[in-house]
Parts: structure tokens; sequence; C-alpha cells
């Protein structure tokens, strides 16, 4: 592993323990809900990294599309980029939606329920593990395809559960940032918000970076051996059929 | 412990159990990626 990778890592946990610091000891208590509000300090960096990362997948799927006959190395780089951003997209998701039904089973009372954001975002989860078992079980260039114009519908979902709460009715809380006047968080209570985002999304792109050159290098061995067997194959039948004349 | 101390605790080890589990997965992969190079 690289010495910057080791680097940005140390950075990393480093921020994820101030992060815990500040949000277990330092933030004051919800007046409302207790110490179980301090959930939202590790839930709220889940759905933004989960934002972030459905993006760049989304993303990297319109570059695979875009060059998959033109430039093979590009559309290979982008499609591994976007294997490894779906993987720790699904992984925020569902430390979201674990997160979430902990807190409110201590604050609803009750586990799960079928209102407009929480089944958006389980049918979100849902999409995009099809698409991780596509690209599992699939094979071949038209596999690649496939997944890329699945992530285009499946980010479709994106939006639909980012406005849920503003669009209908829910019992999932109203917008905490950007929603009506007044919401939103006392100010104090900020440092722990941004110390477990950065640290989070510090995390994630360690984590993705690791995973895009392990795909990358995987397929690009992949590929190399097709085409080593494509040559001996080539080389072989152009022997016989010299032969033959 | 309440039920609020206990939630907290347990939305914070699932957080980090979740990753851990993935983050082996990455290494896994990462030690098979290394292999099919050689």
């Amino acid at each position: 592993m690289k010495l910057w990778r080791w680097l940005w890592l140390a950075v990393t946990l480093a921020v994820l323990a101030e992060g815990f610091r500040v949000a277990l000891f330092q933030v004051p208590m919800d007046a409302a809900q207790g110490d179980v509000q301090r959930i939202f300090y590790y839930h709220i960096p889940s759905w933004v990294g989960m934002g972030i990362f459905f993006a760049i997948n989304l993303g990297c799927s319109l570059v695979y599309l875009a060059v998959r006959n033109g430039k093979p190395v590009l559309a290979l780089k982008a499609d591994a980029l976007a294997v490894a951003s779906a993987e720790i997209g699904v992984v925020y998701c569902l430390i979201g939606l674990v997160t979430g039904s902990l807190w409110g089973r201590a604050v609803w009372g009750i586990w799960w329920t079928w209102d407009a954001r929480l089944t958006s975002t389980l049918v979100l989860w849902l999409i995009y593990v099809a698409y991780l078992l596509l690209r599992r079980f699939g094979a071949g260039p038209q596999m690649r395809t496939l997944a890329a114009v699945m992530a285009i519908f499946g980010y479709l979902d994106v939006p639909l559960v980012y406005f849920s709460t503003r669009w209908w009715r829910t019992q999932h809380p109203a917008p905490v940032f950007g929603g009506a006047p007044g919401s939103g968080i006392d100010p104090s209570m900020m440092p722990a918000v941004w110390w477990n985002l950065a640290g989070w999304v510090m995390w994630g792109i360690f984590v993705a970076s690791m995973r895009y050159v392990a795909e990358y290098r995987t397929q690009k061995a992949e590929q190399d051996e097709a085409l080593r067997l494509l040559d001996a194959e080539q080389e072989l039948s152009g022997v016989s059929g010299g032969a033959g004349r | 412990m309440d039920m609020g101390h206990r939630h907290l605790v347990l939305a914070y080890a699932a957080t980090i159990l979740i990753h851990l589990v993935y983050v082996t997965f990455v290494a896994v992969k990462w030690r098979a990626s290394k292999r099919a190079v050689v």
C-alpha cells in the first residue's frame, strides 16, 4: 500500500476518533430525546456518504456507456470505480437503515414503518444490492453494459428518497437541514455533525479507493489473460491453416 | 442502562461492525487481486 494511503488512513482514523469524542462527550444532550439523539451523528454521515458514492456510481456508469467502444482502458477504470462506489454506497445505506431503525425503536416505539422515506430508502438499497448481484453472477461485456444502464435507472430513486419527506407527510422527522424555516439543530451540536461527516466520508474514500484498485487489477488481469488466450488461439489456427496449404 | 442508551450503543456498534465486515471483504479482494497480477 502506498505511503499516501497510510497517511490518509491515519488522518481519517484521527478525525473519526475526534468525531466519536465530540459526539458522545462534548456536545450537549438533546432536551427532548435525551442521549439517543446522538445516533443522528452517525445516521446523517451514512446518508451523505451514500449520496456521494451512488452519484459517483452514476457518473462512472455514464462514462462507461460513453467510452466502452472507443477507449477500453478508460471504460475499464470507470467500470471498476462504479463497482467500488456502489459497494460502499450499499454499506452506508445499510448503516443508515439500521441506525434509523434503532432510533425509531427508542423514540417511536417501533422498529419500522412503511412510510414514504423508509420504504423508498429500502427500495434504493434493494436496487443497488440487485446491481451488485448482477455484477457478481453475470459475465462478459454485456453484463457491464447492463449494469451501467441499471445503475442509471437505480439512481432515479435517490431524489425520490431525498424529497420524500418534503413531498409527502411521513412519520420520519422533517428535514433537519434545508427544511422549513426554523429547522436545523442547535449550533452547539454542529461540531459533532461536521467531525463525523468529514471522518466517514474520508473513510468511504479510503475504502472505495482500495476496492477500486483491487477491482481494476482483477479485471485487467482477466482481460490480459483473455487476450493472451485469443492470441495463442489465432497463432495456433494460423499454424494449422498454413500446414493445410 | 435505559433503552435510549442501549440503542445508542447498539447503533454505534452496528456502524462499526458493518464497516469492519466490509473492510475485511475489501482486504480479501485486495490480496486476491495481487495474486491475479502475479
